[in-house]
């Protein structure tokens, strides 16, 4: 077995352990399942220290499965990928941790359904037959919607039911492009869904505007791009913290990654006719998504807006299809996870302690909760952006990029991070400062050890990135030149090789 | 005379006497469910013993070719579960459930109509093989008249089944105007052969179509369904979700495919599937009672499989058998569920599984498989079904179609999913504490979720099996 399998299926493996569990109660369940994606957080960290820049898809593994079909179980890993898997991994070890105390009833079905999750998520990264990546890609709907319904707020059901409506209609529509798709890799009678062989395929234009349109609405909504969010905020208000986490931290990447490896390099004409609608929408999102935040009263639909606007930012850079833009929007994609999953633990440890996140409830906690305060603060401003944090380094590269494409789109855009700027620090000072306006918040404990444990990785990446993000452009970069090449839009008219697009190499230009 | 042609008939014969001989001798104290269900195993064996074989017999009249094996396996698939449903719920106090062991004989009996459907090559032998199916149904709806539900259910079924017949009869007759044979490879080569009265034998086929496709419940033809599936005995029910169903589309699939194939039937077809998946995904949106959700669910899984018939083509006859065999999987388990369920006198509604994942996680567990894999998600036998039959369809260039089956689909997983909440997430109520599933009912849900899980997560094997199931006529 490969290390891509193994990464995959031993969540699963443990998952089916703790459901098997005999007791449902007992913390022994959530340290079981802490090892278990310990285990696989290790795991996942050989893929970083293997893993040859350049080197296209690694890991390679592949296996006849259903050859009547020409489908295979094939998985490999590029700079695409790979940081998206370990994000993946780290953050499914501290959602587990994070739960230790939140989560009383059902155990066994809890911990079991975030390591599926895990499974399913990791799947659809590393897959590269298209078959395989749809099965991966639905399958993982299951234990996010038990993990909304079961462990869920007040309106779970109505959520997890929407969540998952939206998210299948679109999925489904993307099945049909599926088989549309592999009637043509059929024409000689050797049909195949192996990802490599569909990008060779040549498909009438005409044919690419629906197949794109397909599966670009699939990934939109999971993205999700306006106006196909307004499950998101619904979903993330009634998740649980650590379901939280999974869905802004990993599940929404699955979207733009979905933009990545398939919808836009499968079909690049088709593509080109709606290049410019997906731009519109990504900057409408941005806007959007931030005036949104100004009027929200409940903290986590608040960072749940906000993920609104940074997707859009991601998907700005996709859409600028440029190295700059392309890097700074995978980038942007894992600061999202790191910032946006460290921000809702912050607001699920909050939430522990006084069962509300109304901002009204709150004010002038800086003087009970100093340590809490200061690591809130720190992830606020690399959800903002600020220079020498992670977000600074993705938003930058992305308009640096979109300018050179669009330049109206990126000055737009850049009215969101100032608004971005004005809401968080707005929303910092209602919490945090000023006297204290509520007598019962006086008693509030700090973070504990293991809370500290949790959120401390995450700092230490957000400045990391911040301030040395070269190992990270460094192993996404070449296959992203591969990418935009492959992407790019005949009447863009690319330059023979793409780094001419800009000049200097990106980790100098953010240095 | 070629008995090897009806060896599985004559096993499932031979079981009905035994059967009845045992009503007689053990005072109704013996479980006949499990000889029944073995005597179905066994004729399973017997039909794959002799699958690479074509067997013809009886002057022609029966043709046991590999289409009819492939099909006759997915009934035996799909009888077996039943009759362990059946089997498992035996002397139940409920008020749904009781039977006797002549039960288990109108069963068998109605198995080797379902065989004798498929192997059929003469209008006369299907005819019969429709009655031989159908009568046994009709008084398994009634149970034994203890209930009025019950003998109402029986009723409006045979009211609805002898007109159904009356149509099928009146086709067989226009066909045998039109081309002067009962016989399918006559009439088939007749019709090739342009000796046919065109018009006649349009009119003839459809009727004929029409016949079985009241026996499969497809809109518009599927009024009788909801009303004789919310009052027959559950394990009846279980019954004639799949097997009957395998039966008739297996039929249709030869007569449309082959015999009438060069009869303009498409659109007709197309017509059929999509008012199937329409009414059925519709009116199962607002069904509080599971067993008429599960009839409602029933229609659209009909019009689905009838997707991969409109496709037709040699491919599209694998493709349907495939989705029939996980069809009868995922829609008996649903059912066996619902027996655990009623089993202690508790009807089974949404409202009655509230909270049932947290007394009865396992069955809960069960009854998700299925809901999950008739809402068609991966990775169960519904979404591999779906896969092939949609990738036939838009091999034909039926891509509309499968628009609007996979926005009906979309559309499904919302009555599903429903179940589903009230199970997990819906606090427990008096009723549904008072569900005790017997743990007789075992056997059923563990096989169902095999045949559920098991091609969903490698389906090469089953898919091989369906390919290879080719009309050996015309």
């Amino acid at each position: 077995m490969g290390l891509l399998s193994f990464l995959i299926f031993w969540p699963a493996v443990a998952g089916i352990a703790l459901l098997l569990w005999p007791r449902d109660e007992g913390k022994e369940l959530g340290i079981v399942a802490a090892i278990a994606s310990a285990v696989e957080l290790v795991a996942s960290l050989w893929l970083w220290f293997g893993f040859v820049p350049g080197g296209g898809f690694q890991f390679v593994e592949k296996a006849a499965w259903i050859p009547r079909f020409g489908i295979n179980y094939a998985l490999g890993l590029d700079g695409i990928s790979l940081l998206l898997v370990l994000l993946t991994t780290l953050l499914t070890i501290i959602a587990v941790v994070s739960s230790f105390t939140g989560i009383k009833q059902g155990r066994r079905g809890y911990y079991a359904s975030l390591l599926f999750l895990e499974t399913g998520v990791i799947g659809a990264f590393c897959a590269t037959d298209v078959f395989l990546f749809y099965i991966f890609w639905e399958a993982m709907l299951i234990p996010m919607y038990f993990l909304i319904g079961i462990w869920g707020g007040e309106r779970r059901i109505y959520a997890t039911v929407k969540f998952v409506l939206y998210t299948m209609v679109g999925s489904l529509l993307m099945l049909v492009a599926i088989l549309w798709t592999y009637q043509y890799s059929n024409a000689g009678g050797n049909g195949t869904f192996d990802l490599f062989a569909w990008y060779q395929l040549n498909i009438p234009a005409g044919a690419q505007l629906w197949l794109f349109a397909a599966f670009a609405l699939a990934f939109a909504i999971k993205v999700p791009m306006f106006p196909f969010h307004t499950w998101l905020p619904d979903a993330h208000v009634q998740a649980p913290a650590a379901g939280s986490v999974m869905l802004a931290g990993v599940l929404l990447k699955l979207g733009t990654y979905g933009f990545m490896r398939f919808a836009m390099p499968l079909f690049p004409d088709g593509y080109a006719v709606l290049a410019d609608t997906i731009r519109v929408l990504a900057v409408i999102g941005i806007v959007y998504g931030a005036a949104m935040t100004l009027i929200q009263s409940d903290v986590k639909s608040l960072v749940a807006y906000s993920s609104v606007s940074h997707l859009g930012f991601v998907m700005l850079g996709l859409a600028s299809l440029n190295l700059i833009g392309a890097s700074g929007a995978l980038l942007q994609q894992i600061n999202h996870g790191i910032s946006t999953g460290a921000l809702f633990l912050l607001i699920g440890m909050i939430y522990e302690r006084r069962h509300t996140r109304q901002i009204a409830d709150y004010g002038g906690i800086f003087a009970t909760v100093p340590v809490f305060t200061i690591i809130f603060l720190i992830v606020t401003l690399s959800s903002i952006g600020l220079p020498g944090t992670n977000g600074f380094v993705g938003e930058f590269l992305i308009l640096l990029g979109a300018f050179q494409t669009s330049p109206a789109a990126a000055i737009i855009s850049t009215t969101a991070v100032i608004l971005a700027a004005g809401y968080m620090l707005w929303l910092v000072r209602r919490v945090f400062f000023g006297p204290l306006t509520h007598p019962e918040n006086e008693k509030i404990l700090d973070l504990d050890r293991r809370e500290l444990a949790v959120v401390i990785p995450l700092v230490a990446l957000i400045i990391w990135i911040g301030v040395y993000p070269k190992p990270f452009l460094a192993r996404i970069e070449p296959d992203l030149k591969t990418w935009v090449e492959q992407v790019k839009p005949p009447q863009y008219g690319a330059p023979a090789d793409p780094s001419e697009s800009f000049t200097l190499p990106a980790a100098e230009v953010t240095r | 005379m070629n008995w090897a042609a009806i060896a599985p008939e004559i096993i499932l014969c031979l079981g009905v006497f035994v059967v009845m001989l045992l009503d007689v001798t053990s005072k109704g104290k013996f479980n006949a469910g499990w000889l029944a269900a073995f005597v179905i195993f066994a004729a399973a064996v017997s039909v794959a013993l002799q699958f690479e074989n074509i067997e013809v017999g009886f002057s022609g009249m029966v043709l046991a070719d590999r289409f009819a094996h492939m099909i006759r396996l997915v009934i035996c698939t799909g009888a077996l579960l039943a009759t362990l449903t059946a089997a498992g719920s035996w002397k139940a106090k409920g008020a749904n459930t009781i039977f006797g062991v002549d039960y288990f004989a109108l069963l068998l009996l109605s198995v080797i109509g379902m065989d004798l459907l498929v192997t059929g090559a003469h209008m006369a032998v299907l005819f019969i093989a429709l009655e031989i199916l159908s009568l046994p149904l009709y008084a398994m709806a009634a149970g034994h008249g203890k209930h009025d539900e019950h003998v109402e259910a029986g009723a409006k079924y045979f009211l609805n089944g002898a007109f159904a017949s009356g149509i099928l009869l009146f086709g067989i007759a226009l066909v045998y105007g039109a081309t002067g044979s009962f016989n399918l490879e006559q009439i088939g080569r007749a019709i090739a052969q342009g000796d046919a009265h065109g018009l006649l034998v349009w009119i003839g086929g459809i009727l004929i179509a029409i016949g079985f496709l009241f026996k499969i419940a497809a809109a518009p033809f599927h009024a009788w369904a909801p009303d004789v599936y919310a009052g027959a005995p559950t394990p009846t029910v279980a019954f004639y979700s799949a097997a009957p169903k395998a039966a008739a589309v297996g039929l249709l699939l030869r007569l449309t495919l082959s015999v009438f194939a060069d009869i303009p039937m498409e659109s007709f077809l197309w017509g059929i599937a999509w008012l199937s998946m329409l009414v059925g995904n519709l009116l199962a949106l607002r069904q509080h009672d599971l067993k008429r959700l599960l009839a409602y669910s029933g229609i659209a899984h009909m019009g689905y499989a009838l997707v991969g018939l409109a496709a037709g083509g040699s491919s599209a006859v694998g493709a349907v058998s495939f989705y029939l065999l996980g069809y009868a999987g995922m829609s008996v388990g649903g059912f066996a569920v619902l027996c655990a369920i009623s089993h202690g006198g508790v009807s089974a509604t949404l409202e009655n599984v509230a909270g049932l994942g947290k007394r009865h996680p396992a069955l809960a567990a069960v009854l998700s498989i299925f809901m999950f894999a008739l809402a068609g998600i991966p990775p169960t036998v519904g979404f591999a079904g779906k896969f092939v039959v949609f990738s036939e369809a838009v091999r034909a260039d039926l891509v509309g179609l499968v628009i609007w089956a996979v926005l009906f689909s979309a559309l499904s997983v919302y009555y599903y999913l429903r179940v589903v909440v009230a199970m997990w997430m819906w606090p427990p109520t008096e009723e549904s504490a008072a569900i005790d599933p017997p743990a007789s009912l075992r056997p059923a849900l563990w096989l169902a979720t095999l045949v559920t899980m098991i091609p969903g997560l490698y389906p090469q094997p089953f898919l091989d099996l369906a390919g290879s199931s080719l009309f050996w006529l015309l």
